[in-house]
């Protein structure tokens, strides 16, 4: 299979190329040099006056897991109006807005030419029904973090101090739940959850039924995954998220691994949804934005990047890992609410909601997202990310790069926002716009970066081929001045090509295939690891309802399995 | 206000209805989805085109014509519109959603979502009707005389409560099944037979008359609005407190002769308990004991 794409205006910040008009070859699924694919056997895509740039990376997108379909199950009312129907030949059926059935989230992504998505949390013993669902989206390249805050072992490793084993033990659960990285949601608040505490749990107040604080928690982690050398850093979700003030907790627990920062390339600590965690203020009816202190921090400090987490107004289904404040949020939004708990490792929440563009906290909400994407300066270390579906669908990517990339669509909105909440944010003010060459980087190569994805986000030669072609003429149009034709080229990609295979044409999916899910093999000394197993498999045996044998997922059990070694 | 009424009754009797007849040519063995059939779509079109309106059977496309025998002429409007329906159409589902005026009036028993979503005009089934009589209704008015299904002028699952029936009138002749008036904000459903469980589940308003009995949970999760049972209750939830007793109750377009027993609630669902629960006296005697809370209440007042 040999492709030829002719002409197209490439944007690809990972090799430097801004804006110039290039050709890209693709064979056998990977881009090659021009001289290695022959014209006459290609098949040719004209992209002349057409913006050319990889397949889009998204690495926080709830798309998969039990809690993903609880929220399915328990929002009926969100799959009446909004389906895809099955086109012979092409593709499946699906159903479903901020839930969606797995098939149409894959379509839906291909869609907007993004071809690269990361579930963000998944308790390590329910991972296996995580694989099961991501196996079932097509298109997409996938992986997923497993939850680490409250898990059982690491709380017990880091109480003693034993840094090495718990390396040790993240190296084996990332083997045996075919993980990518480490997610902490909330520390430890799940295990004071256990005790009915936790709620409003902050970074120094020690956890009930334990002689730790969440700091110990975070800073632990930090180390262990520093040991380990895996590709992505800590991805923390703050503590307090959701409470007004809280941007001081997301400072502290920025500042708290400051310390073992050496250095290195990439961050150390990637705090996530930091619009939820960029409260100032001292209550609902005073809440502020923090987002320039964050902002401040994270322009002096290299050790830190972010993502957003940005409010698009309309429907949402908040569903976390962080069940006291679902749970809190359930008496604010009456409704609906579902909670669980994950024996000795994780507890959930769901609550559907609504963005309300007349609400105060809401207008706010929607600021500070925006307000942190502009005034951190180095897009390299800020993601626009929804959080899907928690401050709304995926789908709503285009109007929310088209903010960052518009004044004018930014008092748009700001004009039929709550009143209060325009004269108090710092959004109006702020002039900054982000051009094309920085969308490539924020939604492409630094999201890839950041993940450890060295085959993505970028067209060189040796990447995987996913590109994505929009009918828009970057040199032409003023992104500023036009902000609708950018979100109308960026909602439905003219093409997008996933693997050296074409998927989406003008608009449509028209190819069903399935991506690979990428998991990392951290190796770790032998005998460190046998002691480890040793002090792991009776306490398992002790306090877990199933057997350890069937707690490992083999490799044969996902559809297409990647594993990345890492270290030596 | 009487005349007014007057002028409106004098109104409806002028319109001439022009009518189109529709007759199944056979019997249908899997489900249909024809919210095409319905005066607005009708209004206007000749036959042939009435007969090109797309229509779902099963999962396969078809026309109108395909599946029914048209005849008649259509108005020029919707309000003058009449659509005659002969033949079991348990099958057909959708009838007249989203309509604004005219009539439909079927001759036989009839599919799910009849009305479903319907602003105005009128309805008319001289048969059984399945679930969701008349949901999410915004206006208009539904007279069935047979018997209905679940869900009569409800929201559909999982919507809040208060996105059911908005306005307008239900009238069932015969028998309703559970959860009559789910999530409904407005207007009135009088049923003359028995009802199945859980009538005005969710209710944020509207009235709900029941003349029959009920089979039980009556007015669960309510916070607003009436629903009065003639008939028999096996229990009155604990989460209602009783309240007050009366004589006759107005339930919509109804006068309900009683007497009753006036309870408030749902507790459950709103502390300020805007719901009101009126049960017949004299079809429930075992509810007696719940006199004596009456009078304490009205012995502390003194």
């Amino acid at each position: 299979m040999q492709l030829l794409i002719k002409n197209g205006i490439i944007y690809d910040p990972m090799n430097n190329v801004k804006g110039e008009k290039m050709d890209i070859a693709i064979k056998d699924g990977k881009i090659v040099p021009d001289t290695e694919v022959d014209p006459k056997k290609a098949e040719v895509i004209d992209a002349s006056n057409k913006l050319v740039m990889a397949g889009g990376v998204d690495l926080h997108s709830h798309i998969a897991g039990p809690k993903v379909n609880a929220g399915r199950v328990m929002r009926p009312e969100d799959h009446y109006r909004v389906f895809m129907k099955v086109v012979l030949g092409a593709r499946r059926s699906g159903t479903g807005k901020t839930t969606p059935s797995t098939n149409i989230i894959g379509y839906k992504y291909a869609r907007m030419g993004w071809t690269t998505v990361v579930e963000p949390a998944t308790p390590p013993m329910e991972t296996r029904h995580t694989h099961e669902e991501l196996d079932d989206i097509p298109i997409l390249d996938k992986a997923c973090f497993p939850l680490f805050d409250s898990n059982l072992f690491v709380l017990d490793y880091i109480e003693s101090k034993e840094y090495e084993k718990l390396a040790a033990f993240i190296a084996w659960i990332m083997d045996a739940v075919k993980g990518w990285a480490i997610k902490i949601v909330d520390p430890g608040v799940a295990e004071a959850w256990a005790w009915g505490k936790g709620y409003g749990l902050n970074l120094d107040d020690l956890i009930m039924g334990r002689t730790i604080t969440p700091r110990e928690i975070v800073r632990g982690l930090c180390k262990a995954n520093e040991m380990l050398k895996l590709p992505h850093p800590i991805h923390v979700h703050c503590n307090r998220l959701g409470f007004p003030g809280n941007y001081e907790v997301t400072i502290k627990t920025m500042d708290a691994v400051s310390d073992l920062y050496t250095g290195q390339e990439r961050p150390i600590i990637h705090i996530t949804h930091v619009q939820f965690t960029g409260y100032a203020g001292t209550g609902w009816a005073n809440l502020d934005t923090g987002a320039d202190e964050i902002a401040d921090y994270v322009n002096a400090h290299k050790h830190v990047s972010l993502d957003l987490g940005q409010v698009v107004f309309g429907d949402a289904t908040t569903m976390t890992a962080d069940a006291p404040f679902e749970f809190a949020l359930y008496h604010m939004a009456p409704g609906k609410w579902a909670g669980s708990e994950v024996e000795c490792e994780a507890a959930a929440g769901i609550v559907p909601y609504r963005y309300k563009k007349s609400n105060y906290v809401n207008a706010i909400q929607w600021c500070i997202g925006l307000e942190v994407a502009l005034l951190v300066k180095d897009p390299w270390r800020v993601f626009p990310t929804t959080d899907h579906p928690n401050a709304g669908p995926f789908t709503r990517y285009p109007e929310m790069l088209s903010w960052l990339m518009s004044k004018k669509a930014r008092e748009a909105v700001l004009s039929k926002i709550n009143r209060r909440a325009a004269k108090k944010a710092i959004l109006p003010t702020i002039e900054r716009e982000y051009d094309f060459y920085e969308i490539a980087i924020a939604t492409r190569a630094a999201q890839a970066k950041i993940l450890g994805f060295k085959n993505k986000g970028h067209l060189g030669v040796g990447a995987d081929a996913d590109v994505s072609i929009y009918d828009l003429n970057p040199l032409d149009v003023d992104p500023s001045k036009e902000p609708e034709k950018v979100v109308k080229a960026l909602k439905r990609a003219y093409c997008t090509i996933k693997g050296g295979e074409v998927v989406v044409k003008e608009g449509e999916v028209v190819k069903h295939l399935y991506g690979s899910t990428f998991y990392v093999k951290p190796r770790v000394e032998e005998d460190l690891f046998k002691t480890m197993l040793s002090e792991v498999e009776p306490k398992f045996k002790a306090w877990y309802s199933m057997s350890l044998s069937n707690y490992v997922i083999a490799d044969h059990e996902l559809r297409s399995a990647v594993p990345i070694p890492i270290g030596s | 206000m009487a005349e007014k009424k007057k002028k409106k009754e004098e109104a409806e009797v002028k319109i001439e209805y022009k009518e189109v007849k529709l007759r199944p040519k056979v019997a249908f063995t899997v489900p249909i989805e024809a919210e095409c059939i319905k005066p607005d779509t009708f209004a206007g079109k000749s036959l042939d085109d009435i007969a090109k309106l797309p229509v779902y059977e099963g999962n396969t496309r078809r026309t109108l014509g395909d599946l029914f025998e048209i005849e008649g002429s259509p108005g020029s409007a919707a309000l003058d519109t009449m659509i005659t329906i002969e033949g079991d159409l348990s099958k057909v589902k959708r009838i007249g959603e989203g309509m604004t005026a005219g009539k439909i009036v079927i001759k036989g028993d009839v599919g799910h979502y009849l009305g479903f979503k319907m602003k105005g005009g009128s309805i008319e089934v001289h048969g059984n009707v399945g679930l969701w009589l008349g949901g999410k209704m915004k206006g208009g008015e539904i007279v069935v005389f047979g018997n209905a299904g679940d869900c009569v002028g409800g929201a559909l699952r999982g919507e809040l409560p208060g996105k059911g029936m908005k306005k307008g009138t239900i009238i069932i002749h015969g028998n309703a099944g559970a959860e009559v008036g789910k999530g409904m904000s407005g207007g009135s459903i009088i049923v003359d037979g028995n009802v199945g469980p859980l009538p005005g589940v969710d209710m944020r308003g509207g009235n709900i008359g029941i003349k029959g009995d009920c089979e039980g949970k009556p007015g669960a999760r309510m916070a607003g609005g009436r629903v009065v049972i003639v008939g028999k209750v096996p229990s009155v939830l604990p989460s209602f407190y009783i309240d007050d007793v009366r004589e006759t109750i107005k339930t919509g377009p109804e006068k309900l002769a009683g007497p009753f027993y006036v309870f408030i609630g749902d507790v459950l669902a709103d502390i300020k308990c805007g719901g009101r629960l009126f049960v017949s006296i004299p079809s429930n005697p075992h509810l007696k004991p719940l006199e004596t809370f009456l009078t304490s209440v009205a012995d502390e007042e003194v």
